[in-house]
């Protein structure tokens, strides 16, 4: 009896110290753990254990899995009246580094965001090669929009798709779905925050409203077309969502 | 209060929930207090330090959980905090101090094929908790607080009485926090007093 009560009060202490965040910190900072390291340790030992991690591609296989991801893009949202070059550049950028996948890519910083070009270019020939899309600029319209036309193949891409995308096939439908009807300009400006993040990350310095703030405008002065209210409204959002850089 | 904002994710794998750094770093370290504390003082015993013991366990539950996700049943008890808490680490600290006389240690080894290494890392086999004569310590305890009348009620209902969190919050009409300050007191009551007796 006496024994059992002993062990319900360190039952009890134990839930009371982790009963959140705030209470776990006070309690280790006490005892002298330097929670700091281990949880970049943590990250490391999650990271090379990553049950999702695949074997690398080259650099040819990793272009044509990146032109299947592209066509089911083109393919889910070519009918949709927002959905042009900038929309679907951005909507593979966010497909391709919120779901973690690891292709041979050369993303710069242009005015409407992070932009892989010579993809974009190469794109649109295998997409033509492969008899999926034609993509060309609207004739209807006199803006230089360029539009996404099926063509008779273009189902062909599916087997492709569900090989290589099983298993995210989930987070890039949720994906599409959340951005089909968005704005080019505020998928843009998603885009641009996601990169901002993680090059954030990638020098080690805290992600904080303001310096996530600094980076979008410090990207290109296009980018001042964003206003400072709207930029930390997008950055809580994707951090609140899940879009948000690892 | 802050919580690990595990459960407002929607779209990406529970690995990438948990890696996330606004999930990770806040849910490793209530599973280690959890842990840290649940191992308790008989660990110093060990080759391995308590908190790197507390990382091991830590880590192997939220591994566990990556490795087989639908195990969790959110519709049962949608706090995925818990589910690792109870669920796993619980059992896994009391799997390690019932297997102590063994003398063998279970770790986390990311290389490893299983992902768990099993270490003979014990010098002795004694815990303090073990040791220590548990009556004579509640009787200890008792007297220490004798005077602190928040700390003697809560003591008197939660340990001999045998209310439950819930009933002794509500009989003691104060709130979960309050409620959880008093543990901890009474903790550092009890550590003490084990101390000295140890």
């Amino acid at each position: 009896m006496s024994k059992i009560t002993l062990s319900k009060m360190i039952l009890d202490a134990a839930d009371a110290v982790s009963e959140n965040v705030d209470s776990a910190n006070e309690y280790l900072k006490s005892e002298g753990v330097d929670m700091d390291s281990y949880v970049k340790r943590g990250l490391k030992d999650l990271n090379s254990s990553n049950p999702k991690a695949k074997k690398s591609l080259n650099k040819s296989q990793s272009f044509f899995h990146r032109v299947v991801l592209a066509a089911r893009i083109a393919h889910e949202c070519h009918d949709e009246k927002t959905f042009g070059i900038v929309k679907f550049q951005k909507l593979l950028f966010l497909c391709e580094h919120v779901c973690n996948m690891r292709f041979y890519t050369k993303y710069t910083k242009q005015a409407a965001g992070p932009m892989d070009n010579r993809f974009i270019h190469a794109v649109k020939a295998e997409f033509e090669r492969q008899g999926w899309f034609k993509v060309q600029k609207d004739t209807r319209q006199r803006s230089s929009k360029v539009v996404f036309i099926p063509l008779e193949g273009i189902n062909g891409y599916r087997p492709y798709y569900e090989r290589y995308y099983g298993d995210s096939d989930e987070a890039i439908t949720h994906l599409i779905g959340t951005f089909r009807r968005w704005r080019t300009e505020d998928i843009e400006l998603v885009a641009t925050i996601y990169s901002c993040v993680e090059e954030i990350h990638s020098e080690g310095e805290e992600v904080t409203e303001d310096s996530v703030v600094k980076r979008v405008y410090d990207w290109h002065e296009e980018k001042e077309k964003f206003n400072k209210a709207k930029i930390i409204r997008f950055y809580n959002w994707m951090s609140d969502t899940g879009i948000y850089p690892a | 209060m802050e919580r690990p904002e595990i459960n407002t994710f929607s779209i990406t794998s529970d690995y990438e929930k948990i890696t996330s750094p606004k999930v990770f770093p806040g849910l490793l370290k209530v599973l280690m207090a959890y842990a840290h504390k649940l191992v308790g003082n008989g660990t110093l015993r060990l080759e391995k330090s308590r908190e790197d013991l507390a990382y091991d366990f830590a880590m192997e539950a939220i591994k566990r959980h990556i490795e087989n996700p639908t195990k969790f049943d959110p519709k049962r008890n949608p706090d995925l905090v818990k589910y690792l808490k109870y669920n796993i680490l619980r059992r896994l600290v009391s799997n390690f101090k019932e297997s102590k006389g063994q003398s063998h240690e279970i770790a986390y080894d990311p290389d490893g094929p299983t992902g768990i290494k099993v270490m003979k890392t014990f010098v002795e086999e004694i815990d303090v908790h073990d040791a220590i004569d548990a009556k004579q310590t509640i009787h200890d305890i008792q007297c220490s607080i004798i005077d602190d009348k928040p700390l003697l009620e809560l003591f008197e209902l939660r340990y001999l009485k045998e209310y439950s969190r819930a009933e002794t919050i509500t009989e003691l009409g104060i709130t979960s926090n309050e409620y959880n300050n008093r543990i901890r007191r009474l903790d550092t009551v009890f550590r003490h007093i084990v101390k000295i007796k140890s």
